[in-house]
């Protein structure tokens, strides 16, 4: 709503000001045409248009700043008095105050000691080039890229997908938001904030992290998964991407061979494509990558990306006689193992095995860990446990490309290994995705026996099914879509041949007292397009 | 149970927290044998001279990760076997060792060999070096982001993350930024040529990798950076030092190189060491040289919100018509130690490229500093922030340039630009360096040597003086001894 009113003498302002009352409680735009002066005949408008969100003094300091730009309030002229524009727009003093405050620290205003408020000679910069800068559009300027940027490039293009909507894809599997420590991590946020030593903290701060998270976690790692390591072993990256980047960056030229699981995390091969590296895919059954296809490979290899505690996506856990032999074959061969330990949290049936990392006497082994599947969204850090014969060249590279890391976030994520929550955390979820899980599978033996396998494998945060038979994939996952059932379609994990009707079905989200009802109803539209 | 356990009542660090760190390290250490029979928390709380509760937590801690175990009525026992130790039934032990250990010594990347063979200034102890001139920490706006924080805390912003997040950093975030900008670096760019990284080294490296090959060529200023320098040379190109003199980078010797540049890289806002602030029409010529020689031009805004006497000069990207700047900027000589998050400008035609890559490198942001960060900037906080600080560090610097020249007249002369957080001073008399920086040292003056900027031939008596961490005071008194110190020897 737009109200127009020349105001030219008291009265009328009084009326206005009757009016605009009213308007400001129903948040309506107030549009006035203010009277510089009795006398003036310049007459400038301001338009406090209602935002959400934006608070009064800060549309009120955009209007005049409007007002300013377009020439209506001129370089050197005075401003209206503060309590002229509180009388007028019947907002308060210190709302006044406030807007005029923001404008003089942008610059548009000088206050006068004695004088008064007066607009600035000079525009701030940022204004005075946009009047008078040509609008010379430039013409698509064509750029020599890097060979690198060129497979990005070309991945981009093969895969045609929006990455932003398939974020929630990427970043399945997370726990639900109500068995996240969140109060935990409020409060010793809160703690640490308000602890003024933020800033000797920032001094201890190393590229590999801050020494205490590295104690702690080397402790957890130790503790958890037998990891064995010293503290400064353990380096802290912010993202999960940039630590296996690093790895992949200190390993591989363009032309390596690298080998990887197959089906396998599809985001680790996108980033090995875009290095240029030989990708070998070594298929997997119910035991893990199957280690005697990598040793008939005959192939100088630079690394093997494996996730043995719970293969990535069949959950398939990494037999102890396959461990030994493929690390035994990696000492002999001098092949480095890059063990992604990304969703070792949560086990239902059998008790986890030992990281590999544990069992390496010969110091290939590059372990990955993170905190995901505990704590996104409260905390992004990625670890990399490097092996010895590492470091020192894995220092500088943190150096080069993250030196950094949030301060606050660190203490806080310490503190809460330290004073336990991260594993009782751990315990609680995992006893209500046990639950979820439970729910899940009965739900799915009841409605959908006849026509899907369920892959037996207890752990992580999701559950794969199989549909027997002929099955129109596109087509389960728009039923699902519309029972609101969380499924993802393993298709990207693939390399060779797809496994066409093979999903994800994520259940740490569910609840698992209507989960029935879910499946009952997808199941039942299933039968219907499959029968149509 | 003779162990000695020292705890430290001054220490910020909690007595619980100092007595489980301990007898963690010593159960897993085996100074404390599986087994044994822990003292009770009386005892143990009489002996250390704490209270009871302090024990207790420490011990509920200590139940909680596995460590001890609790039975009724026979006390507390270092459990058998420890959290963390290789099971026996499953027959897993530790593979030994292969005889033959040097297998691996040829596996590394080029990128990985050159950080070995380069990797001389990149020590840590470089890393105060490469930043002289840190934000005073106490004009740091602590407080002020605290309480954002905690509202955000309140607020829950975690609900929000699936809405937010994005790789290129998050959306109302960049918008502010680019407003931000906009209003005091007149660059004219949308939201989505703006990139937010959580590592700021990342921004160079990113660049260099997406529009470099190792056969390429740059172009830096001499002196110059270090730290861009190296991270140009880890990538394998070929560094050209191009020489500065009082209007910055000399684009005349850029031009009449026989090589072809594809980027240079310049600090034109307030150049690194020197202060030297580039010219309108030095500006425009480096411009059109680029241009007309399809290169980038890299241009580090990284000191460019604190000037005294003068109006900022408009950035280079601002300028620029033919999309060949890249902006690179951060909030750190504003915002340390609160936030550290860097920005990256690119030209239109570069957005989608790196909107590829950021999203293979680094795609999370942590969102709790972007969502403070975007209310602290959109409050007008980062404004008025720095113009109250423009006004205390042009104080200090007045006071520094008045102080040297009353102690030490015509043996020093300095920068004539009056910007940045630091003073670029050379020496004409006879001292060593050394002696200079030590003397400087005793007398509480912070003195950085300008060698390590220079590529090739290092002047001597050259020297940075971070004075944002002074008082006016106290730099007139460190000043008086220093010029005492140097005068006695």
């Amino acid at each position: 709503m737009h109200t127009i009113l020349s105001c030219g003498n008291l009265a009328a302002r009084q009326d206005y000001s009757k009016l605009s009352v009213a308007h400001c409680q129903q948040q309506a735009s107030i549009t006035t045409v203010f009277p510089q002066s009795v006398s003036s005949t310049l007459n400038f408008v301001i338009n406090l248009e209602y935002k959400p969100n934006i608070p009064l003094y800060k549309r009120l300091s955009d209007a005049l700043k409007n007002a300013i730009r377009e020439g209506r309030l001129e370089p050197g002229e005075a401003m209206p008095s503060t309590r002229d524009l509180s009388e007028t727009l019947k907002i308060s003093r210190a709302t006044v105050l406030r807007a005029i405050d923001d404008l003089v620290d942008q610059g548009y205003i000088n206050a006068k000691a004695g004088s008064g408020l007066f607009v600035s000679d000079e525009l701030p910069v940022g204004d005075q080039l946009h009047d008078n800068s040509q609008t010379v559009s430039s013409a698509a300027r064509s750029v020599k890229f890097s060979k690198y940027a060129q497979r990005v490039q070309r991945q981009q293009k093969e895969l045609k997908t929006n990455w932003l909507e398939r974020l929630p894809e990427i970043d399945h599997g997370g726990p639900p938001l109500d068995l996240t420590p969140i109060k935990e991590w409020e409060r010793l946020t809160k703690l640490h904030c308000r602890a003024t030593d933020i800033s000797e903290l920032t001094d201890t701060i190393q590229p590999f992290g801050y020494p205490p998270l590295q104690e702690a976690v080397a402790a957890y790692l130790h503790r958890s998964r037998a990891v064995k390591c010293t503290a400064n072993q353990v380096a802290v990256f912010s993202s999960k991407q940039l630590r296996f980047e690093l790895v992949v960056r200190l390993l591989i030229d363009a032309g390596d061979h690298v080998a990887i699981e197959e089906p396998g995390y599809p985001e680790a091969r996108y980033m090995l494509k875009a290095h240029g590296a030989e990708i070998h895919c070594i298929p997997v059954d119910n035991e893990g990558m199957m280690v005697d296809k990598l040793i008939e490979l005959n192939q100088q290899i630079k690394f093997v990306y494996v996730t043995p505690s719970r293969q990535d996506p069949t959950g398939a856990v990494l037999s102890i006689e396959r461990r030994r032999q493929l690390l035994e074959w990696a000492q002999r061969t001098g092949t480095y193992l890059i063990e992604d330990d990304y969703d070792c949290e949560y086990r239902y049936a059998r008790k986890a095995l030992p990281s590999m990392q544990a069992i390496d006497g010969g110091d290939c082994v590059i372990y990955l860990a993170s905190f995901w599947k505990v704590l996104f969204p409260l905390v992004n850090f990625g670890i990399v446990v490097f092996p010895k014969r590492l470091l020192s060249v894995a220092e500088k590279a943190k150096m080069e490309t993250e030196r950094y890391l949030p301060v606050v976030e660190q203490v806080v994520l310490t503190d809460l290994i330290n004073e336990g929550h991260l594993e009782r955390c751990i315990r609680r979820t995992q006893s209500k995705l046990a639950v979820k899980r439970q729910a899940l599978n009965q739900a799915l033996f009841k409605h959908l026996k006849e026509r899907l396998t369920i892959l037996e494998e207890g752990g992580g945060t999701h559950q794969i099914v199989r549909f027997k038979g002929r099955a129109d994939a596109e087509q389960i996952l728009a039923c699902s879509k519309k029972c609101g059932l969380p499924i993802i379609s393993t298709a990207a994990y693939y390399v060779s041949q797809s496994q066409k009707n093979e999903f994800m079905l994520t259940f740490a989200d569910i609840d698992d007292q209507t989960i029935e009802a879910t499946v009952e109803r997808w199941a039942a539209m299933i039968e219907e397009t499959s029968l149509a | 149970m003779p162990i000695e356990i020292a705890l430290d009542c001054q220490s910020k660090v909690p007595l619980s927290r100092q007595l489980t760190d301990f007898l963690r390290r010593a159960i897993i250490d085996a100074v404390i044998p599986c087994g044994t029979l822990m003292p009770s928390v009386r005892d143990l709380a009489q002996e250390l001279n704490v209270s009871r509760s302090t024990v207790m937590r420490c011990f509920e801690e200590l139940a909680g990760q596995g460590y001890i175990v609790t039975t009724i009525g026979s006390g507390t026992r270092v459990c058998k076997r420890l959290p963390g130790e290789l099971e026996d039934e499953v027959e897993i032990t530790r593979l030994p060792a292969p005889a033959d250990a040097d297998v691996f010594n040829s596996k590394l990347s080029q990128y990985a060999e050159r950080l070995i063979s380069i990797g001389t200034c990149l020590e840590p102890p470089a890393a105060t070096l490469l930043n002289p001139g840190g934000p005073l920490i106490d004009a740091a706006p602590v407080d002020r982001w605290r309480r954002i924080f905690e509202q955000h805390c309140r607020n829950h912003v975690f609900n929000q993350y699936g809405a937010a997040a994005d790789p290129a950093g998050n959306l109302a975030l960049r918008s502010a930024y680019a407003s931000y900008l906009s209003r005091t670096r007149a660059i004219r760019c949308s939201a989505d040529q703006v990139f937010v990284f959580t590592a700021r080294e990342l921004r160079l490296d990113l660049i260099c990798r997406l529009l470099l090959e190792p056969a390429d060529v740059v172009a830096v200023e001499n002196p110059g950076y270090p730290g861009a320098r190296q991270r140009f040379a880890v990538h394998g190109v070929t560094v050209l030092a191009i020489p500065v003199d009082h209007q910055g980078l000399d684009v005349d010797f850029l031009s009449q190189l026989s090589q072809s540049v594809r980027i240079v890289y310049v600090t034109p806002s307030h150049h690194e060491p020197t202060g030297v602030v580039m010219p309108m029409a030095r500006r425009r010529k480096l411009l059109q040289w680029a241009q007309q020689n399809d290169a980038f031009i890299i241009e580090d805004d990284y000191d460019s919100e604190y000037r005294y006497d003068s109006r900022p000069i408009p950035s280079l990207m601002s300028m620029d018509n033919t999309d060949s700047v890249i902006h690179l900027s951060c909030l750190w000589k504003v915002l340390s130690p609160v936030s550290r998050i860097g920005f990256l400008v690119v030209p239109k035609c570069l957005v989608e490229i790196f909107r590829a890559a950021k999203n293979l490198v680094e795609r999370e942001v942590p969102l709790t500093e972007q969502l403070v960060l975007t209310e602290f900037i959109n409050a007008g906080h980062l404004e008025k922030h720095i113009k109250k600080n423009r006004t205390l560090y042009s104080g200090r610097r007045n006071a520094l340039v008045k102080a040297l020249k009353l102690h030490l007249g015509s043996q020093v002369t300095m920068s004539s630009e009056s910007a940045g957080m630091d003073l670029f001073v050379k020496f004409a008399c006879e001292i060593p360096d050394q002696r200079l920086i030590e003397s400087a040292n005793n007398s509480g003056l912070r003195m950085i040597d300008a060698k390590p900027y220079y590529v090739g031939e290092q002047p001597t008596g050259e020297f940075i003086i971070p004075f944002s961490l002074l008082t006016e005071e106290q730099i007139k008194s460190s000043v008086k001894q220093f010029a005492e110190q140097i005068k006695g020897s």
